[in-house]
């Protein structure tokens, strides 16, 4: 029986030794491995104008059968896409009597990316007067658009009253990206 | 007649004895005391805990976000040990930057969807873990148990949510510029220690 004791014994060491040589341990076995890395950019709105607070057409010496035009070119200098759209603001006729806003007609046209304008698609067409907001569409980012302005003086509208009349306003060129755009 | 021969009780004993005697060296006994032997072999294999990610992980590094824009990347996590592990989804935040005063991090949700077959056409098994501001996922998502050889596929949904409006005074313009980096890992860990 002495016998017997020492060699269970002898296996229980034996025991503890392989135990111990094969981590089985009070510490856990762990593993880690990388999922992955998120990098996320804020991107940049940047709309650019080649008019950028200058008229986009010389108005001035205006008259009945009178016509102006010009175009403006707007660019996306930022990283996102973008809509842009067009809007006039701060409309003043001078004398207001004179209602020079009611009788120029104001023409818009998107002419895509064509600076000539060959083939125009119409966005406005009407009294300045009314004229509030229109939109103008896609802008990508580093894409651009031109944009063409006319404004006419029908010839049937020579009201001598008119002569020396201004009329000014602000056309405000906005470019939106986002869910809001 | 009869014969009677009185054998002392003596000298049977002895006699017996060494019959006995005889017939265990017969089968090679010695006159050692009694001896048993008993033994158990053991053999130990232990077990393994390893997972593998299929392709290192994502590396989401895409365009430019405005708001409303979304990010996603999938990432598949395979048990290649023996052993069932406690999986868990950990965060670590990065070095961002802020040019323009608001971080874009404080505009990310992010949105965790378990897909068991990795098929996103399959929508029965898959399982929205977290959906919500980043700032408020917690550095360890525990991911439940990921049982020998299994596989598992997580999506990682990023939104840039927007904050203003779409005006010149009420706008996300402070954002612009702004880079928001994250670092994303798998822990396993043993389910039960021996």
């Amino acid at each position: 029986m002495r016998r017997r004791s020492v060699r269970l014994a002898s296996a229980v060491a034996l025991l503890v030794v392989a135990a111990g040589a094969c981590g089985l341990s009070a510490a856990a076995m762990h593993d880690h491995a990388p999922a992955g890395t998120a990098t996320l950019t804020g991107g940049r709105l940047v709309l650019h104008t080649d008019h950028a607070a200058t008229s986009v057409l010389d108005a001035g010496e205006m008259r009945p059968g009178g016509h102006r035009t010009g175009t403006i070119e707007l660019r996306n200098d930022g990283t996102v896409a973008a809509t842009a759209s067009v809007a006039l603001t701060d409309l003043a006729d001078v004398p207001d009597a004179a209602a020079l806003a009611g009788v120029l007609e104001l023409r818009l046209e998107d002419c895509g990316t064509d600076a000539t304008c060959a083939a125009p698609a119409p966005l406005y067409d009407g009294s300045l007067r009314d004229f509030a907001t229109a939109p103008i569409g896609a802008l990508p980012a580093g894409g651009r658009r031109v944009v063409r302005v006319t404004l006419d003086w029908g010839v049937t509208k020579d009201d001598p009253s008119r002569q020396g009349a201004t009329t000014s306003g602000v056309l405000v060129w906005t470019a939106v990206a986002g869910a809001s755009a | 007649m009869r014969r009677r021969v009185h054998i002392p009780v003596t000298v049977r004993a002895a006699a017996a004895l060494a019959l006995l005697g005889g017939a265990a060296a017969g089968v090679g006994s010695t006159e050692a005391s009694f001896t048993d032997a008993a033994s158990a072999q053991w053999s130990l294999h232990s077990g393994s805990l390893a997972i593998a990610v299929a392709d290192h992980g994502f590396v989401l590094d895409g365009a430019p976000l405005a708001p409303g824009d979304g990010a996603a990347a999938t990432v598949a996590v395979t048990s290649t040990g023996t052993l069932g592990a406690d999986l868990t989804l950990t965060r670590r935040e990065l070095a961002s930057t802020a040019p323009e005063g608001c971080a874009l991090r404080d505009a990310l949700s992010v949105r965790i969807v378990k897909d068991r077959d990795g098929d996103p056409a399959t929508v029965t098994d898959r399982r929205v873990l977290f959906d919500g501001a980043l700032a408020s996922v917690p550095e360890r998502l525990g991911l439940g148990v990921l049982a020998p050889g299994a596989r598992r596929t997580y999506e990682v949904t990023f939104t840039y949510v927007a904050h203003g409006g779409a005006t010149a005074t009420d706008n996300d313009n402070c954002f612009e510029g702004s880079v928001a980096r994250e670092r994303f890992g798998f822990d396993a860990d043993e389910r039960s220690a021996v």
